[in-house]
């Protein structure tokens, strides 16, 4: 409920901010406004931090989904470092006296949390590609590839309006100029992530898998939307797409509370089994014949 | 038997046997000589063997043609189950078959990640739990069954989901298969 709220009022500040901006860019109110994400998401991804470690340590040492969550705590990590180092560096004025120099070294963290974020989701894919689910995609799926990889040029080609596209540094230029496809490979394994959340039939799991890919896609449509010259002629619309840029962040933790569900009920099951099993499986089959008692044979 | 499936060598009884892999060695050798160096039998045997692919090939297409999804089959399955024990109580009962055990473990890890997964991952324990027994669980190889099957639930859901079908599944006592 809280991570609900928080997204919800993500998503009011940063369209009210998009729209403040084109309209009183140099009000007090804006710039503040405007920076508020910083918070905002650093509060979200400590708790995708705290939750992903939690959710980590639920698996069995070694194992490949271990190490998917482990490197999305890393994601989140590395993400509460670079809004902490974005919101000092408004707060310091930064972003007036050095915006080209130490300012964009953030493009470091930036790309860190993408290529762990991208790991993360391969180790994932990789697990539930052992047990044969993500291998077989269908006509839609490939069209999503298709329409993500159409994304990426699109990025590309508004690459002089992205952060740090001006940096001083060469290094961090061709880090900033690398950010489409590095947005794009998260974007492609939610696809996939879709894909395995068909084929799961449903559960709690399904549901964790859904908020995923929802964050993935999100941000990477939302960035689309703000770093072309798109949202200048028509400012609902990027008003729209910062909102929604704004609330992604917060889909990651709520993923994870749903993948934390999945632990907890089975814990609780897997206790009441420990102290009276004929209850419980007295109890089940009595779920399977009520369910199906009634129902003809197809 | 029909008299009609023969020629001028061979019965019908003597061509079945020989197209079966019998009727005994000495005598399904001396004919498989005589098929090989005789025009007519070799001509004969060969059309039976492409009628009997034609056959293989026709029957194959009719199966795939009224297969059963995997949610058919399942439904099938436990409401055979509930017909099954519609006059008896369920907290009477002590034993089960591994496949009424196997249904009910996928019945309760089913909300927790979904009906694919669970499919999935007992189909891969069964394989991994029934490589030489022919496919089929019994009491024998139970325990093996559910140590996989904890295994795979905790290499995708986690060690909480591992733990409950491991505690589950010890505690269904499996009758003799």
């Amino acid at each position: 409920m809280v991570l609900w709220v928080g997204c919800a009022v993500s998503a009011v500040a940063g369209g009210a901010a998009r729209l403040l901006i084109d309209q009183r860019p140099d009000d007090t109110v804006t710039i503040w406004l405007s920076q508020a994400n910083q918070l905002l998401f650093l509060i979200a991804y400590s708790f995708s931090l705290y939750l992903w470690l939690k959710i980590a340590a639920d698996h069995p040492a070694g194992s490949i989904m271990r190490m998917a969550w482990l490197l999305m705590a890393w994601s989140s990590a590395i993400s509460i470092v670079r809004h902490g180092f974005e919101g000092t560096a408004f707060l310091a004025g930064w972003t007036e006296t050095v915006p080209t120099t130490l300012l964009s070294l953030r493009q470091i963290p930036i790309v860190l949390s993408l290529v762990f974020l991208a790991a993360g989701l391969i180790a994932m894919w990789s697990s539930f590609a052992a047990i044969g689910l993500g291998l077989r995609f269908r006509r839609t799926d490939w069209l999503w590839f298709a329409l993500i990889l159409a994304f990426v040029p699109v990025i590309f080609s508004a690459r002089e309006n992205l952060l740090d596209s001006h940096s001083s540094y060469a290094v961090i230029r061709h880090l900033q100029a690398a950010s489409p496809v590095l947005l794009a490979v998260p974007a492609l394994i939610a696809v996939v992530l879709h894909r395995i959340r068909q084929e799961m039939g449903g559960g709690q799991l399904a549901t964790s898998l859904r908020l995923m890919v929802a964050f993935l896609v999100l941000r990477l449509v939302a960035l689309s939307f703000l770093g072309s010259p798109f949202h200048e002629h028509f400012p609902a619309i990027g008003a729209l797409s910062q909102a929604c840029g704004w609330a992604a962040p917060w889909l990651f933790p709520l993923a994870a509370v749903q993948r934390w569900k999945v632990t907890v009920s089975a814990s609780a099951l897997a206790a009441r089994y420990e102290t009276n099993p004929a209850r419980e499986i007295a109890g089940l089959s009595q779920i399977l014949m009520t369910e199906h008692a009634a129902e003809p044979l197809k | 038997m029909r008299d009609d499936f023969s020629n001028e060598h061979f019965s019908g009884t003597e061509w079945l046997s020989y197209l079966d892999g019998g009727p005994g060695a000495a005598t399904g050798n001396e004919m498989k000589t005589h098929v090989e160096n005789c025009p007519e039998c070799g001509g004969f045997a060969a059309s039976i063997g492409a009628v009997r692919a034609i056959l293989s090939e026709q029957a194959g297409q009719l199966r795939e043609a009224t297969a059963l999804s995997d949610e058919a089959l399942d439904s099938m399955l436990t409401s055979c189950f509930s017909r099954l024990r519609s006059t008896a109580s369920a907290e009477g009962r002590t034993r089960w078959s591994a496949s009424e055990a196997i249904v009910l473990l996928r019945v309760l890890v089913e909300p927790i990640c979904g009906r694919g997964t669970a499919g999935a991952t007992i189909d891969l324990a069964l394989r991994r739990s029934t490589a030489s027994n022919e496919g089929s669980v019994t009491e024998g190889n139970w325990s093996l069954f559910i140590t996989n099957f904890s295994d795979l639930m905790a290499s995708v859901c986690g060690s909480a989901a591992g733990r409950l079908v491991n505690r589950a599944g010890f505690c269904l006592a499996v009758a003799r298969g």
